[in-house]
């Protein structure tokens, strides 16, 4: 066989078509792709950006000029017909698979008085915790994995309160957190810990955060809603959190080439049974699929006397149908 | 007649027309190009999966990219190669590589042994049969996607059709 036959021989053979659900995600994405980007050449989309500079100066110029004018005072303007309604749906392809992951910590100063001096203590916890959605695949699968530490160390110097010259302390104490679960523990160092608890079926976490963040109707930028019920998803699934959520559409981007939803978050609510929430923050939604794919709020939540500065984070990975 | 005319249509056509909407322009351009462009990919990165990702970013990037000069299939193939060298290759996590299949049934039978022997080239010359041969390129166009000279993707070529004919001579395939 010579080079010639092996070109001869190669004419015989082709690649393989791509899989057929690729052409129409392409399609899909190309249409949003050119909705987003100017439609037109190069030239043209230069003159529209000058247009709308120049459009922009003219309507800061007429601004201007009409709140100095003698006639009156600028009257405010609502823009909201004018802007595009955008639906927020929580609507998964088939296949889809979303896992989700979240992070928080909690930490709070206290002072604690002694009979001659004052000591200044912090406390902190940390929790991770890993849901997976019941429909994820098995290498997805996983149980929450919680651990809570929280607690106090004190090294000191003691003088003027005990005869001594000098008393060195040493304290350590768990701090009073307590939290409405069953299955923490707590060992004699004062550590709690939850461990191993197995995620239900029913779950659907992904589902359930898209129900209490997105609005039932279309949107626009600006617009705001509010869910008052139990949310315990916003703090990560634990205990109940009876309150009141206010959410606003504050903006759309491109994330990873999605187009997503900015939605900024405030929160004040009762939280595990006895303790107070007044949280805010921000959730970043794919508005194709209406997936929640960060959220972040922060805040103090008061338990049982004390308050905890809190931060947590939720975030979303979604692995898309093929 | 309609079908006439959009038969006679040049890539840069369906481009424009895909780009108002024409989803069967769309169609046509992505049948011309998306095999050959996807097996390119995936002997790139040994990922079918990437490959599909490689396939889909380039074709989006086409839809931006105002005032094209030149081949769309020399473009997507470039966009492909820097996507699967400069951005993909670190996501790479399979061995899998690029399979081919045969025009008639009777060649059914070779279709592995000469994807296998396509698969043990060095990746540089196995690079240029499948632009010149699957993805329809011409030597300038396939320096260009390579960023070589002219010369030296004909001499690559050339290298690969001997290291073949010895190969499928001894069926030597691994």
């Amino acid at each position: 066989m010579n080079p010639a036959d092996v070109e001869s021989l190669l004419e015989h053979y082709q690649p393989p078509p791509p899989p057929l659900a690729l052409e129409k995600r392409i399609w899909e994405r190309a249409q949003r792709a050119v909705i987003l980007t100017s439609n037109g050449d190069r030239w043209t989309r230069i003159v529209l950006m000058a247009a709308s500079v120049m459009f922009f100066l003219l309507v800061v110029v007429l601004g201007v000029v009409s709140n100095r004018s003698p006639v009156g005072p600028a009257r405010p303007q609502d823009n909201t017909e004018k802007q595009e309604a955008i639906a927020l749906q929580f609507q998964p392809q088939a296949g889809d698979t979303i896992l989700i992951s979240g992070r928080a910590t909690g930490s709070r100063t206290v002072t604690v008085e002694f009979p001659a001096q004052k000591f200044e203590y912090e406390a902190a916890g940390k929790g991770l915790r890993r849901l997976v959605d019941g429909k994820a695949p098995p290498e997805w699968r996983d149980t929450h994995r919680i651990h809570l530490r929280s607690g106090m160390a004190i090294d000191g110097v003691l003088g003027k309160s005990t005869n001594a010259d000098t008393v060195l302390l040493k304290i350590s104490a768990t701090s009073d957190v307590s939290i409405a679960t069953s299955d923490i523990a707590r060992d004699d160092k004062g550590i709690l810990r939850i461990e191993e608890i197995p995620v239900p079926e029913e779950s659907r976490t992904p589902e359930r955060l898209a129900a209490l963040l997105l609005p039932a109707k279309p949107v626009v930028i600006g617009a705001s809603w509010t869910q008052e019920k139990n949310l315990p998803e916003l703090l990560g699934g634990l205990g109940p959190v009876e309150g009141r959520l206010a959410v606003t559409l504050k903006e759309t981007k491109l994330v990873d080439g999605f187009r997503c939803a900015v939605l900024t978050l405030s929160m004040e609510a009762a939280v595990f049974n006895s303790g107070k929430a007044k949280l805010h923050g921000e959730a970043v939604v794919r508005i194709d699929r209406g997936i929640v794919l960060s959220l972040t709020m922060e805040g103090p939540i008061e338990l049982s006397g004390s308050t905890w500065d809190c931060a947590g984070a939720i975030r979303a990975e979604l692995k898309e149908a093929r | 007649m309609q079908a006439q005319v959009e038969s006679q249509a040049t890539d840069a056509e369906l481009l424009a027309m895909a780009r108002e909407g024409d989803s069967s322009a769309f169609s046509r351009l992505y049948s011309s190009c998306a095999p050959g462009l996807h097996l390119y990919a995936q002997s790139l990165t040994r990922d079918a999966h990437l490959a599909d990702d490689i396939v889909q970013e380039a074709y989006l990037r086409l839809f931006q990219r105002a005032g094209l000069n030149g081949s769309i299939a020399s473009y997507l193939y470039t966009v492909a190669r820097h996507l699967a060298i400069d951005e993909f290759r670190l996501r790479a996590s399979r061995k899998e590589p690029p399979r081919l299949v045969p025009r008639n049934a009777a060649d059914a039978a070779d279709a592995d042994v000469i994807a296998r022997a396509l698969d043990s080239l060095a990746p540089e010359q196995r690079e240029v049969v499948v632009l010149k041969h699957y993805g329809g390129l011409t030597f300038p166009q396939i320096a260009h996607v390579t960023s070589v000279p002219v010369g030296t993707a004909a001499s690559r070529y050339r290298y690969a059709l001997d290291k073949l004919a010895r190969l499928l001579t001894r069926r030597d395939v691994p």
